[in-house]
C-alpha cells in the first residue's frame, strides 16, 4: 500500500502540518536530511531537499500501529508558505510508492486498520464539518463509540438468540431445558422495541447532524421576510409594501443556540388569480408539513391557518408589535423587526422547542446508510413474530441471521468492496 | 496376486477407505484397497447408527455421488428415524441404528461388485517419496507397491493408544494393532500432527438388561431409506430403551475422575465437546441431575447393547459400579468395557480442497487423520479424495470441488482446510450458512449432475436421476402454469386469502396454504405430478422466497471463492502487510480470497491488499 500525505490547507498560513502515514512514513528523516527524534516527541530540526534549506521545522514520528491511522506517521509542523510546501510535495513525490492523499484516505486507512469503526469514520467527517454546539457534542459522542458499543450489544443479543435457536436444531434429540422459547421470545421482543426507539428517534439526530427546518408563514403582508431578515441580521429577502412580494422559498442555514436550523421564507397565504404566487404558496404549503417549527405571523389576533398544523410545532408570533406594544399578554411571542425587539426572545422559544423535542433516550443514528440497514434488520426480527419454534426454528434461524448482517454493517463492512468507497468518497477533506 | 502398478491406492477399510476405493473404481481407475484385516472392512467400531442432524445430510450427498454408506445401511437399518420431524424439511435428518453385522455384509457385497477393485491384506510400513512426489507404498514385508494416486485413510490408527484407567496400550481400535511405521513416515515428511482422543462407552449384555422398566423408543412407523434410490426398507424394525444417570451415578463418578485418564492427565489431545464422555458431562454440568442413555442392540441377532450416552475411560471397577447405579443396568453384565483412543491427526489446514497434501504430490487424506469424527464426516471425506485421486491419474489435471453453496460436504472440507481440527470436527446444519438450500431432499438436486460430469455415478443411477430430473422439470411447469381464484378455493375446503384476487398456485404452496394432492380435482393437470414427488415440490416452493434472498450473499461467496491465489504466490512480495497477516498468510497459504477471509486473525486491510495484489499480477500476465 502507498504512503500517503496530505497538509492542513492550501493557502498561505503563519503554519502548516504536512502529515505522512504508510509503511513509508519513516524514510522521512531520509529523504529531508534531519536526525529521526524519539518517538511522541516533538523536535526542532532542519529540513533540507536537495542540498536547500527548506524549513526549520517542529516534526513528531508516530510509529504505528497506536495512531490515529493504525500505521506509522510522521508529522511535520512547517512555516505555512506556498514553497516550502510544494518543495515538501515535491521531496515526498519524488520517492518511489509515496502519493497525495484522496479525501478522506487518512480515516479510510484507521478504518482498515480497525482503529475506528464505520460509525466513528462517519463522525470523522461529522465533527469536521460540525458548525454548531449540538454537532460537535453529536459526533464526539459517536466518536468516543456510543454508537458503536451500542451496535455490539445488539450484535451479541442476536448471536445469543441465534446460539438458543441452534441448540434447538441440532441438539433437538438430546434433553434441552423447556423454557428457551419464552427467553428467546423476551430477547427479540426487546430487541424490535430498542431498534425501534433508535430509528424512530433518528429523525431528531439526524436533524441535529443536518438541520431543522423552521418556516415562516402567515398571509400576505405580516412582516415575513422582514423577520426572516432581522433573524439573519441581512438582506436576504426583498420587502416591499406590495402584498404577494414573496414567491419562491428563500432558505438560509443559521445557528440558533447550538442548533443547526434551516430558516425558510415563504410565500403569504392567500386566494390569488396569479399562476406564479399560487405555485409559490402550494411549494410552501408542503415545506410546512416537512417542517419541525412553523412561526406562522400575525399583526392582529387572528392567527387561522387554512389547514391543520400539531400544536407542538406552531408558534404564533405577534408581528409589528411596535403598532400596539400595551396590548401584550406575557406569554405572548411578539416582534417588531423595525425596533428588533423580541428577535432574541423568539430565537430563544425555537430552541426550547428543539429540546422539548428531543427524545427521552437519545438516537445516535446520524445517516440514511444506518437507519436503512437498522431498518433491514428489524424487518426480519419483525418477520420472526409470525414464524413457528416448533416447525420453523430453521426460518427463525435465517431471519436472524439476515437481521445479524444488517445490524452489524452499521459498524463493520459485510461487503467491503462494495461499499468502502460509496462510504469515503463523501468525505470532504483529507483528515 | 497383486499387480505391481496401481492408479488409485487406498491405505484403510474404513468409511473413509470404502468410499474412497469405491469412487475411485466406480471412476475406471484401477484400484487397490489395502487394510490390516479383511473381515474388519466397513466395520462400526463406535456407535451402531449411521445419520442424524447434519451427518444424514453428509450421507444422502454420499448417495447422490453414487457412494456406499446410504444403500449399505439401507440393507441394514433396524431402527429409521427422522430427527425434527416436526421442524421444517432443511433442518430434517434421516438417522437409523444398524445392525453391525449386516452393515459389514453390505458393504463387502458392495466392494465385491465393484470392478477395477482389488482388496488386499498387508501392513502399509512406509511411504515411497522422492522429490516431494509419492510414488508407492511399502509393506511389511518391503514388498513396493507403485501407484499414481495414495488416499490415506487410516483413522485412529496411526499413533493409536488406548486408555482404561490407568492402563494404557498402542492400539488403533481395541484389538487391533495400531500403525507405528506409518505414524513415524508421516512425522517424518514433516506434516503438523496433533493429537485427538475420542471414546466409547462399555457393551452391554442384552439378557443382562431389565427391559421391563425402560421406557421404549420405536421407529417411524415408515421407515424413510437413505439412498434415493430406495423406495423401501426391509430390514425388520426394533426398538430402543431409553434410561438416564442420576445422582448415585454422578457420585460415583466424581469421587473418581482423578482414576480417569482423560483427567489424570495422560491423554493430552482434545475431545470432541459436542460428544463428551460421562466424566465431562459429570464435571462440566454438574447441575445437572441426570444424563440420558440410549440403549441400542447392536444387531437383530446381537445380545450386545451400545449404551449411547455413557462413553468413558474410567478403571473397570469404577465402570461396572456407575453402570450398575443406573435403572435398568442394576444386574448389567459388561462384555466390553469402555475405553479413551488417543491418536495422531494431521492438520487439515496442509491439504488443498481435493484433500491432496500440499507437502507431497498425489498423496490424499480422507476421515478421522484429518480431524474429523463420526462415520460420516469421514465417508464424505473418502469420496471426494476418491474422486481427486482418480482425476490425478489424468493427464490433464481436473480437480473435483464442492463447495460451502452446493453441499456440506463443501462446507466441511472448507472448514476444515481453512480452519483446521482444534476439536475433533462433527457436522451440525448450523455449520452450513446456506442450510435452507443445503437440504437431505435435494442433493441428488445439488449434486448428481456434478457426479456424472466427473464419471463417478454408475448407468442405473444416472437413467434414474434424469427420469426424476425431467419429472421435477414438468411438475414445475405444470405448477407455474396454474392460478386459481379465491372462490374456487373455497368450494373445495380449501384455504384462500380474502382478497378476491387470482393467485399463482406457487404462492399457495410456498405459504403452505394448500397440499399438490389437494389441487388435484380442480386441476387435472395436477394428476400428472408422481404422488411421490409431492413433497420435493412443496418443500421447493416452500424456501423459495428466502433462496432468493440468499441469491445475493451466494453470488458473493462464488465470486470470492472464484477468486484464486495463485499456488506459487510469494506473499511476502504484497506491499504494506502487517506482519501478522503475513504470518497467518504464510503458514496456511490460503488458496482463493474466499478461504483467506475466513482465516481466523486475518484483517479486512490484508484482504484488499491480497486482492489489489493479484488484480495487479493477472493485469501484467495479460499484457505480455
Amino acid at each position: 500500500m502507498h504512503t500517503i500525505f496530505a497538509s492542513t490547507n492550501k493557502t498561505i498560513s503563519a503554519i502548516k502540518i504536512i502529515r505522512i502515514t504508510g509503511s513509508n512514513a519513516k524514510k522521512v528523516p531520509e529523504i529531508f536530511d534531519f536526525k529521526c527524534p524519539k518517538p511522541k516527541s516533538f523536535q526542532l530540526r532542519k529540513l533540507n531537499y536537495q542540498k536547500r534549506l527548506i524549513d526549520n521545522a517542529i516534526v513528531c514520528w508516530l510509529p504505528g500501529p497506536k495512531t490515529v491511522t493504525g500505521e506509522d506517521v510522521f508529522e511535520l509542523h512547517v512555516h505555512g508558505s506556498l514553497i516550502i510546501e510544494e518543495l515538501i510535495y515535491e521531496a515526498l513525490l519524488s520517492e518511489k510508492n509515496f502519493r497525495i492523499a484522496e479525501n478522506g484516505e487518512f480515516t479510510k486507512r484507521a478504518f482498515l486498520n480497525g482503529v475506528l469503526d464505520l460509525t466513528q469514520a462517519e463522525a470523522v467527517n461529522d465533527l469536521v464539518n460540525s458548525e454548531t454546539k449540538k454537532q460537535l457534542d453529536l459526533a464526539n459522542s459517536i466518536l468516543e463509540g456510543n454508537l458503536k458499543s451500542k451496535i455490539f450489544d445488539w450484535r451479541e443479543s442476536i448471536i445469543s438468540i441465534m446460539s438458543t435457536i441452534e441448540v434447538l436444531i441440532d441438539f433437538s434429540d438430546e434433553d434441552i431445558p423447556d423454557n428457551l422459547e419464552i427467553s428467546i421470545n423476551e430477547k427479540i421482543h426487546y430487541l424490535i422495541n430498542e431498534i425501534e426507539k433508535a430509528i424512530k428517534n433518528s429523525k431528531y439526530s439526524i436533524s441535529i447532524r443536518s438541520g431543522f427546518i423552521v418556516t415562516i408563514t402567515g398571509k400576505t403582508n405580516v412582516g415575513k421576510s422582514s423577520l426572516m431578515n432581522a433573524i439573519l441580521k441581512k438582506n436576504a429577502s426583498i420587502v416591499t409594501e406590495i402584498p404577494g412580494t414573496t414567491r419562491d422559498i428563500i432558505e438560509q442555514k443559521i445557528n440558533v443556540n447550538g442548533f443547526p436550523v434551516y430558516l425558510n421564507d415563504t410565500a403569504g397565504l392567500r386566494k390569488t388569480d396569479s399562476l406564479i404566487e399560487h405555485v409559490g404558496i402550494e411549494k410552501a404549503k408542503k415545506l410546512i408539513s416537512q417542517s419541525d417549527i412553523i412561526l406562522n405571523l400575525s399583526e392582529n389576533d387572528d392567527f387561522n391557518l387554512p389547514f391543520s398544523i400539531s400544536k407542538k410545532k406552531l408558534v404564533n408570533v405577534r408581528s409589528k408589535s411596535d403598532l400596539n406594544v400595551n396590548k401584550f399578554k406575557n406569554e405572548d411571542i411578539y416582534v417588531s423587526t423595525k425596533y428588533n425587539i423580541g428577535i432574541e426572545n423568539l430565537l430563544k422559544h425555537v430552541s426550547m422547542i428543539l429540546k422539548k423535542i428531543q427524545p427521552k433516550e437519545s438516537s445516535l443514528l446520524v445517516n440514511k446508510r444506518q437507519v436503512n440497514s437498522l431498518m433491514r434488520a428489524l424487518k426480519s426480527l419483525k418477520r420472526i413474530r409470525n414464524l413457528s419454534f416448533e416447525h420453523e426454528a430453521e426460518l427463525i434461524a435465517e431471519e436472524l441471521r439476515l437481521s445479524l448482517n444488517a445490524v452489524s454493517s452499521v459498524s463493520m463492512v459485510v461487503d467491503f468492496e462494495e461499499i468502502l468507497d460509496e462510504i469515503f468518497k463523501n468525505f470532504c477533506i483529507g483528515k | 496376486m497383486v499387480n505391481n502398478k496401481f492408479d488409485v491406492i487406498v491405505i484403510g477399510g474404513g468409511h473413509a477407505g470404502v468410499e474412497a476405493a469405491s469412487a475411485s473404481a466406480r471412476m475406471g481407475c484401477k484400484t487397490l484397497l489395502i487394510t490390516m484385516e479383511k473381515s474388519k472392512i466397513g466395520e462400526m467400531s463406535c456407535n451402531p447408527a449411521i445419520g442424524g442432524l447434519g451427518k444424514g445430510h453428509l450421507v444422502r450427498e454420499i448417495d447422490a455421488l453414487d457412494g456406499v454408506m446410504a444403500k449399505a445401511i439401507d440393507k441394514s437399518g433396524i431402527q429409521f428415524k427422522i430427527l425434527n420431524v416436526s421442524k421444517g424439511p432443511a433442518v430434517q435428518g434421516p438417522r437409523s441404528q444398524a445392525d453391525r453385522d449386516l452393515y459389514k455384509k453390505a458393504v463387502n457385497q458392495f466392494l465385491d461388485k465393484q470392478l477395477n477393485l482389488q482388496i488386499l491384506e498387508g501392513l502399509v510400513c512406509d511411504l515411497k517419496i522422492q522429490n516431494k512426489t509419492l510414488l508407492g507404498i511399502i509393506l511389511q514385508n518391503k514388498t513396493t507397491i507403485l501407484c499414481h494416486s495414495l488416499v490415506m485413510t487410516t483413522g485412529t490408527f496411526l499413533g493409536g493408544k488406548i486408555f482404561i484407567g490407568d492402563e494404557t496400550y498402542e492400539a488403533g481400535r481395541i484389538g487391533d494393532k495400531s500403525s507405528i511405521g506409518l505414524a513415524n513416515s508421516i512425522r517424518s515428511h514433516k506434516f503438523p500432527v496433533g493429537r485427538l482422543k475420542t471414546g466409547t462407552p462399555p457393551r452391554i449384555l442384552f439378557e443382562s438388561i431389565d427391559w421391563e422398566n425402560l421406557e421404549m423408543q420405536e421407529a417411524d412407523k415408515i421407515p424413510t431409506p437413505f439412498s434415493y434410490l430406495n423406495k423401501k426398507i426391509l430390514v425388520p424394525q426394533i426398538k430402543c430403551g431409553i434410561t438416564k444417570t442420576n445422582m448415585a451415578t454422578h457420585e460415583i463418578i466424581k469421587k473418581n475422575l482423578k482414576s480417569s485418564a482423560v483427567y489424570s492427565g495422560s491423554i493430552i489431545g482434545n475431545g470432541p465437546r459436542y460428544c463428551p464422555s460421562i466424566e465431562d458431562k459429570v464435571k462440566r454440568f454438574f447441575e445437572k441431575q441426570s444424563h440420558q442413555i440410549f440403549l441400542e442392540p447392536e444387531g437383530l441377532k446381537s445380545n450386545i447393547v451400545y449404551p449411547n450416552g455413557i462413553s468413558t475411560s474410567l478403571p473397570r471397577d469404577i465402570q461396572k459400579k456407575f453402570v450398575r447405579t443406573i435403572c435398568g443396568l442394576e444386574k448389567a453384565k459388561i462384555l466390553q468395557y469402555g475405553y479413551a483412543v488417543e491418536y495422531d491427526y494431521v492438520d487439515p489446514r496442509s491439504l488443498k480442497y481435493t484433500l491432496e497434501t500440499k507437502k507431497i504430490k498425489n498423496m490424499f487424506l480422507a476421515g478421522q487423520i484429518n480431524g474429523t469424527t463420526g462415520y460420516e464426516e469421514a465417508a464424505a471425506q473418502g469420496i471426494i479424495a476418491g474422486i481427486n485421486a482418480a482425476l490425478n491419474c489424468n493427464v490433464i489435471k481436473k480437480d473435483f470441488v464442492l463447495t460451502r453453496s452446493d453441499s456440506y460436504i463443501g462446507v466441511m472440507i472448507d472448514d476444515l482446510v481453512t480452519r483446521g481440527a482444534p476439536e475433533p470436527y462433527r457436522m451440525f446444519t448450523s455449520r452450513a450458512e446456506f442450510r435452507l438450500l443445503l437440504r437431505s431432499d435435494n442433493a441428488d438436486q445439488r449434486l448428481t449432475d456434478k457426479g456424472i460430469k466427473i464419471g463417478v455415478v454408475n448407468e442405473d443411477r444416472r437413467l434414474f436421476w434424469e427420469k426424476k430430473k425431467r419429472y421435477i422439470k414438468e411438475a414445475n411447469l405444470i405448477i407455474d402454469s396454474l392460478e386459481v381464484t379465491p372462490r374456487i378455493l373455497k368450494k373445495n375446503n380449501l384455504s384462500y386469502y380474502r382478497n378476491g384476487k387470482k393467485v399463482k398456485i406457487r404462492k399457495l404452496l410456498s405459504d403452505n396454504l394448500v397440499a399438490i394432492k389437494e389441487l388435484v380435482n380442480i386441476f387435472p393437470d395436477v394428476k400428472k405430478i408422481p404422488d411421490d414427488l409431492h413433497k420435493q415440490i412443496e418443500t421447493d416452493c416452500k424456501y423459495e422466497m428466502y433462496l432468493k434472498r440468499q441469491e445475493i450473499d451466494i453470488k458473493n461467496y462464488q465470486l470470492e471463492q472464484e477468486t484464486k491465489i495463485p499456488v506459487n504466490l510469494d506473499f511476502n512480495l504484497i506491499k504494506g502487510l502487517s506482519n501478522e497477516s503475513l504470518e497467518i498468510f504464510l503458514k496456511f497459504k490460503p488458496l482463493t480470497i474466499s478461504q483467506a477471509s475466513r482465516l481466523p486473525g486475518v484483517t479486512p486491510t490484508a484482504i484488499l491488499l491480497l486482492l489489489t495484489h493479484i488484480k495487479k499480477k493477472n493485469k501484467r500476465r495479460v499484457q505480455f
